[in-house]
């Protein structure tokens, strides 16, 4: 299965990496370096860089930041990213993304090393839940969410999903490919918008 | 630990200057102390460059309650110092009160020392302030600047829509006022 998706042509292949890369690079043109650096450094380039820093503005460096959201959930990290850029770099890292998609399936089936090199040729791990995960999770996640959110937002709209998070946490074999599909499918769509497009 | 039956003290000397004294074993929680004592590279009072003092004062209680509990475990006959439980509601404890920006250099402390079960508790800590908060009370509470432009700020936040579905601002829902 895996092997007809990347057998339909490396083009097809190249063409969604390709459409990735561009997007990507459309991202990283806006991004700027705001302070890469370890610990100290980074205390004293904040400091002199800002001067209401100085006291509370205590910065964690990517390394760190990376640390705490590898155990964030995808909600969370997709917040993350909307943060700044540095939080926005950290947050795009694509080994979160797929630390997020495989907590999700007990048994992937295959190599992790194999899933990896589909995944990443057909867009990514954060693009794999962004579209083919996160929609069939979400009632259970939204249950999962809504609990710490429901101080802020008691009037909660999701009461419906009755069942429990953990349920659907665990995918089988059988899940996954289906993801995965959906995620080839996604990109032999995209490549043809494209192509007539432009 | 077993060598230095008769408490051999280490000074440590915060950033900010305060110096504290410590047993040995107490300092050895950190692995990068650790590593320093036994080499032997360790001056007399080792400089802690990048950690405040009341920031030390904290990772110093950790590691004392590390020591009472490896030493007390020997001396019982419980072989495990702590259920999971009770490690867990300790850590919850210890990190009771801890505000971010507190937060934030217990992390970088932690790090720098090499003492993982300090970072695990911050991480963890970190993680569930974060969860089910809005972007930019995120920025509030551990002073981060938004440094997108409102452009790129709109690109960053449509990309990951699905995250604030629940708020009425990105997907106006019949169902929310």
């Amino acid at each position: 299965m895996k092997r007809s998706m990347v057998g339909e042509g490396g083009d097809v292949a190249a063409a969604a990496v390709a459409a990735v890369v561009e997007e990507e690079v459309g991202a990283s043109k806006k991004r700027r370096i705001c302070d890469a650096g370890g610990g100290e450094e980074e205390r004293e380039e904040s400091e002199s860089e800002s001067e209401s820093e100085s006291e509370s503005g205590f910065q964690l460096d990517e390394d760190l930041l990376f640390e705490v959201l590898k155990h964030a959930d995808a909600k969370s990290l997709a917040t993350a990213a909307c943060v700044c850029k540095q939080w926005y770099r950290t947050a795009q890292d694509e080994r979160l993304w797929e630390m997020v998609c495989t907590r999700h399936w007990a048994n992937v089936g295959c190599g992790n090393q194999q899933l990896r090199s589909v995944v990443l040729a057909l867009g990514g791990f954060r693009r794999l839940h962004t579209h083919c995960l996160w929609p069939f999770l979400k009632p259970s996640a939204m249950a999962g969410a809504s609990l710490p959110a429901a101080a802020a937002a008691p009037s909660a709209p999701f009461s419906a999903p009755v069942v429990p998070p953990k349920s659907s946490a665990h995918w089988g074999k059988d899940e996954m490919h289906l993801s995965l599909s959906l995620l080839s499918i996604r990109y032999y769509e995209m490549m043809d918008l494209k192509k007539r497009g432009r | 630990m077993s060598e230095s039956t008769e408490k051999k003290m280490v000074r440590l000397r915060s950033s900010d200057g305060e110096v504290f004294e410590v047993e040995e074993s107490v300092a050895k929680v950190a692995k990068t102390l650790q590593d320093m004592l036994e080499e032997d590279c360790a001056d007399a009072v080792i400089p802690i460059t990048c950690v405040r003092a009341p920031i030390l004062t904290k990772v110093i209680d950790y590691c004392k309650d590390q020591v009472m509990i490896s030493s007390s475990s020997s001396t019982t006959n419980n072989p495990n110092e702590r259920t999971e439980q009770e490690r867990k509601a300790w850590g919850q404890k210890f990190m009771e009160g801890v505000d971010s920006s507190t937060l934030c250099e217990l992390l970088v402390a932690s790090n720098f020392l090499n003492i993982e079960g300090l970072l695990n508790l911050g991480v963890d800590k970190m993680v569930s302030m974060i969860q089910g908060k809005y972007p930019q009370e995120i920025r509030d509470m551990f002073n981060v600047v938004n440094d997108f432009t409102p452009e790129e700020e709109e690109e960053i936040r449509n990309q990951n829509a699905w995250a604030f579905e629940r708020d009425p601002y990105y997907k106006k829902r019949s169902s929310s006022k």
